[in-house]
């Protein structure tokens, strides 16, 4: 038994020293995880304690509490010596020849509030909790992990979402949903509509008095509306006006009637969201994201996790027992809160946080691209990052002046000719030639086992990189330079002017695009995978032979889901052309193949899986400019971990 | 091999060798007449250049012929040895190593790392040959250790699962390899260390002399340019070139030995044959496996110190071309074909290097030329060059 424990203690040293050696410790000195108290690497050193004691009780067996803490605390002891002794020998030894980014700055992780020996302390601390956590009932252990991992997270992100959401707009939304609950508990209604009704109008009611409050003076200089630094957008009434708080609230409001009896997911998604938006909006108060913030997103976390734990159940038990057709009006009004939130969303994140989620939309599109041959065919295709080159080009093509409008004289003047066509009339002409490609990319594939099937794939992505950095065909592809200012979508609306221009020009237009085209294509996705095209895929997925015995069309099969797979990613890479307002080879490497394929991998299974592991691998490293350099390797990581998992699911039979 | 597999073949499978049999045959399947064309054509573009015909036989000269023969045939090798990785573990476990690559990068790290501590000590210019071996065996022993690690760690775990499991988790555990030496060692690129290994002072008399002219070293292996004339060619060589040349065939040879005399190998061409069969005649197929990624390991360590010393840099992300590059040439070969893989290496090292003047395309473009040459090959031999030697183990 201690043995075990030795072992885990010094496996997760070497962790330590080998994270200290890739300078990870280093790029993370300057970043305050809690502002003035606690660092980021203090964090992370806690994180790797908790789950070393965790791993280490958890793999002895034992289940009683107090031995599991007393082991843990041991491990945290072993790691913690090791530790000191590390610090001490990392002053003697100058390593920096052949690891560049070590800076020896494990001794300075170790800093707690300016105290040396703070951190070792916290070392021990967390490897005693973490081997609390591995004898703890698994309802507590669910809780506490996920509350401390969510206060991470967020604090991690905190100096960025701190600006994000005003105190008095949050406060306002969750004030709307949870008064909704307790009205319509308190009236004990028990019809849903009447529910709903009740707690609408009880949101309309808040939304009054708000503004009652606001014109009595509450949106003044030092008024109770204008709580901390960040400016409210919705009771701010500068780009809103009072009708569409009264209506946002009473729509928000029917929610609290509606909470208790929805599907166990919705229910987590609503809770959570509801509990993030309160975090995000006290943050705002304070000046920066400090102990006081922490402190109030691990109490919130810690609560809503614990509560949702079993309230999540007693909902999807009133869920299940309301009829057929009121299943579909609750999924239906969730689907609609949803979507809503989403419309709503760049009203609040400001430009940074736009660009990051226009990053995120465009990355999500390419993945469901791939995950419809993945997921469903089980092939893997290393070459996706080719459709979304062909898309990105071919819309740059069509758009920009180039020789067909030019008449052949290069280098072009700016200004003195205009492209074939317009956005809209080339992204029809894009996709249809997405899936032209599609097809012909699958045809060789047909008669090829899996493995090749990746090698081809492979190598037909970087031919088509290769093609396109080529300086042969610089007229056309622009070699290196790639193909510059392609122009941003506009509409032409003649029905309201002859001015009249909805320009999609600003990341916030994008913003919207992007969205449509992710809904649009989640749901063909989806209704292919349901389709009778769908059942064959997965009927390959699962055996190829017998599938073709069973007279499934292995060609046509193929052909239509590299169509589909080409005009999703083809569609990402228009719209990915469109926002950097260029298409660039070097944007359409391998690695961009492998990003996707980690998103779809660590997000298998329900879409909102992917949602959140683009949101997680994609997102947070913007929010987090430090662990841009890391990203490449936790995608990695995450793949092989996530693999394991999956093992299970795709080695039984697909259907 | 009695049975060949089923599941990659296609319609023009069914006699080896025969393309185009009848036009019945054609009529139904078109494709082996267009890759028939498509050959005449590019040997016509080949041919157009090369023969004094056109206005470009200025340009392309027989001696650039011969020099880029020579470059393929050493660049080849290095692709050669790790083919031979790929396609023995595909053999054993129909995996794709995919992460063969960043072993390869491995052993070149680790060969930098004593080179340099070498030339720091002063050893390199006192003992230049031992320093050599030295720095080889490191990045053979490094290279050893990395493919057991993935071994043990990444692909045992996924052992008997679908292929495209054990694919990405390769992809993945491939892109952790490189992104750790990234951040451990730094992305620029390190200059390896000049080697001067003078050798051969009898058989090459008047090279390597000193400025007084009166003590001769013979040729340098590692970093000497020559100008010769050689039945009316003059050319410019490069003894690394055959160095490495050498080096591999030494290295296929004593694998081949290992594989087809030892009885080690035959354990491993039986868990190759049938691994379940393999564990009922007594054979430990784990041992065998875990041999086999050794042995991989072993080759891509040396290719990789020999790829370095010709490339005179290392960078975590070496791995990437050459990997594929090897990935392709045992695609070419017939994964699980160990002569296959070595031909295909050498070919696709000769045919990256002289195709692109051959068909008066820029050099940006050898890579298409050879992934186009990969599709096209599977497209019509699925089995590879000379065939897959693999038993049917998983669908």
């Amino acid at each position: 038994m201690w043995r075990t424990i030795i072992n885990t203690a010094l496996m997760a040293l070497a962790l330590v020293l080998l994270l200290a050696l890739m300078g990870v410790f280093e790029s993370f000195a300057g970043h305050d995880l809690v502002a003035d108290r606690i660092n980021v690497n203090t964090g992370l050193l806690a994180v790797l304690m908790i789950g070393t004691g965790y791993w280490a009780v958890l793999r002895t067996g034992h289940k009683s509490l107090t031995l599991g803490m007393a082991q843990g605390a041991v491990a945290g002891l072993i790691v913690g010596t090791g530790l000191a002794a590390l610090t001490v020998l990392e002053r003697a030894v100058d390593l920096r020849l052949i690891f560049p980014n070590y800076a020896r700055s494990l001794f300075a992780a170790l800093e707690v509030d300016g105290l040396p020996i703070a951190g070792l302390l916290l070392v021990i601390i967390g490897a005693a909790l973490g081997g609390w956590l591995a004898c703890a009932r698994p309802r507590m252990r669910t809780v506490v992990i996920v509350g401390l991992l969510l206060t991470a997270i967020v604090s991690l992100a905190g100096e960025r979402l701190r600006t994000m959401l005003a105190f008095a707009d949050a406060l306002v939304l969750v004030a709307a949903v949870l008064s909704g609950v307790f009205v319509s508990m308190a009236l004990g209604v028990r019809r849903l509509s009447m529910a709903m009704l009740v707690s609408g109008l009880n949101g309309a009611a808040i939304a009054v008095a708000v503004i009652l409050v606001a014109l009595g003076g509450g949106l003044g200089p030092a008024g109770i509306l204008r709580l901390g630094q960040v400016e409210p957008v919705l009771v701010g009434f500068a780009q809103t006006s009072p009708a569409v708080l009264i209506l946002v609230l009473a729509f928000l409001g029917a929610y609290g009637g509606l909470l208790r009896n929805l599907p166990r997911r919705s229910y987590y998604v609503l809770q959570y969201g509801m509990a993030l938006i309160f975090v995000i909006g006290f943050s705002s108060t304070q000046p920066r994201w400090n102990a006081w913030s922490a402190l109030v997103a691990l109490v919130v976390f810690l609560f809503v996790s614990w509560h949702t734990s079993h309230q999540a159940e007693i909902s999807e038990r009133h869920y299940v027992e309301l009829s057929s057709q009121a299943q579909r009006v609750v999924r239906a009004a969730f689907y609609a809160l949803a979507f809503f939130g989403l419309l709503t969303l760049p009203l609040f994140v400001g430009q940074f946080g736009t660009n990051t989620l226009n990053l995120v939309g465009l990355y999500l599109l390419l993945s469901i691209g791939l995950r419809i041959v993945l997921d469903n065919v089980g092939l893997f295709n290393l070459g996706i990052v080719a459709f979304f080159a062909l898309g990105a080009y071919t819309i740059g093509i069509l758009t920009t002046p180039n020789m067909l409008t030019c008449g052949g004289a290069l280098p072009l003047t700016p200004g003195a000719c205009t492209g074939v066509l317009t956005f809209w009339q080339a992204l029809p002409l894009t996709l249809v030639v997405c899936a032209v490609f599609g097809v012909l990319f699958a045809v060789p594939l047909v008669n090829l086992r899996g493995d090749y099937v990746a090698i081809v794939t492979l190598a037909v992505g970087e031919v088509i990189r290769l093609v396109l950095r080529a300086d042969d065909f610089h007229p056309l592809f622009g070699a290196a330079q790639g193909i510059p200012s392609i122009p941003r979508p506009i509409v032409d609306l003649p029905m309201l002017g002859p001015s009249v221009q909805l320009r999609f020009d600003r990341e916030g237009a994008l913003y919207y695009l992007i969205l449509i085209a992710i809904v649009v294509a989640v749901i063909a996705a989806s209704r292919l995978r349901n389709s009778r095209i769908g059942r064959a895929w997965r009927a390959i997925r699962a055996d190829k032979r017998a599938a073709q015995t069973l007279g499934i069309d292995i060609g046509r099969s193929y052909v239509t889901a590299f169509a589909a797979s080409a005009v999703i990613a083809g569609l990402a890479g228009a719209l990915f052309a469109v926002r950097l307002y260029g298409a660039y080879p070097d944007s359409f490497t391998f690695q961009v193949a492998i990003i996707a394929l980690g998103l779809v991998i660590t997000g298998l299974g329900r879409i909102m899986a992917l949602v959140i592991a683009t949101l997680a691998l994609i997102g947070l490293p913007e929010f987090v400019p430090e662990l841009a350099d890391y990203r490449l390797l936790i995608l990695g990581i995450a793949i092989v971990v996530a693999m394991r998992f999956v093992t299970r699911t795709w080695r039984s039979p697909a259907l | 091999m009695t049975e060949q597999p089923e599941a990659i073949a296609s319609s023009s499978r069914g006699q080896p060798g025969a393309f185009v049999r009848s036009w019945r045959d054609i009529r139904r399947n078109p494709l082996p007449l267009f890759g028939w064309l498509l050959f005449i054509l590019l040997l016509f573009a080949a041919l157009r250049n090369l023969l004094p015909l056109g206005q470009q036989t200025a340009e392309y000269s027989p001696e650039q012929f011969l020099r880029q023969i020579i470059f393929g045939l050493a660049q080849g090798s290095i692709y050669a040895m790790l083919a031979l990785g790929y396609t023995m573990v595909y053999s054993v476990l129909s995996i794709l190593h995919f992460a063969h690559g960043e072993v390869f990068m491995t052993g070149a790290y680790a060969g930098y790392f004593v080179l340099n501590a070498a030339a720091r000590m002063g050893a390199l210019a006192t003992n230049p040959l031992l320093s050599v071996l030295f720095t080889l065996a490191a990045g053979m022993v490094a290279s050893v250790i990395a493919a057991l690690l993935l071994e043990r760690f990444v692909y045992r775990p996924v052992r008997d699962t679908p292929p495209v499991v054990s694919l990405i988790v390769a992809v993945g555990a491939s892109l952790v390899l490189q992104q750790g030496f990234i951040r451990l060692f730094g992305e620029a690129a390190r200059r390896y260390p000049t080697v001067n290994l003078y050798a051969f002072p009898y058989l090459f008399p008047s090279f390597g002399c000193d400025a007084s002219g009166t003590v001769c070293r013979g040729i340098d292996l590692l970093d000497g340019r020559y100008d010769v004339s050689f039945l009316g060619f003059n050319l410019r060589l490069l003894p690394i070139h055959a160095v490495v040349f050498a080096a591999a065939l030494a290295f296929m040879l004593a694998l081949w030995f290992y594989v087809s005399r030892t009885s080690a190998g035959r354990a491993m061409r039986a868990v190759a044959e049938d691994r379940s069969v393999a564990i009922l005649m007594g054979v430990d197929a784990n041992r065998v496996i875990v041999r086999v990624f050794a042995l991989g390991g072993l080759l891509a360590g040396a290719a990789g110190v020999l790829y370095a010393f010709y490339n005179h840099q290392v960078s975590p992300l070496i791995g990437f071309s050459p990997g594929i590059k090897g990935l392709t040439a045992a695609a070419l070969g017939g994964l699980g074909n160990v002569p296959g893989a070595m031909l295909g290496g050498l070919l696709l090292g000769i045919v990256e290097s002289v195709a692109p003047s051959l068909l008066g395309l820029s050099a940006q473009l050898k890579d298409v030329i050879i992934f186009g040459i990969l599709v096209l090959v599977l497209l019509f031999r699925p089995g590879g060059v000379l065939g897959e030697s693999v038993a049917e183990k998983r669908g």
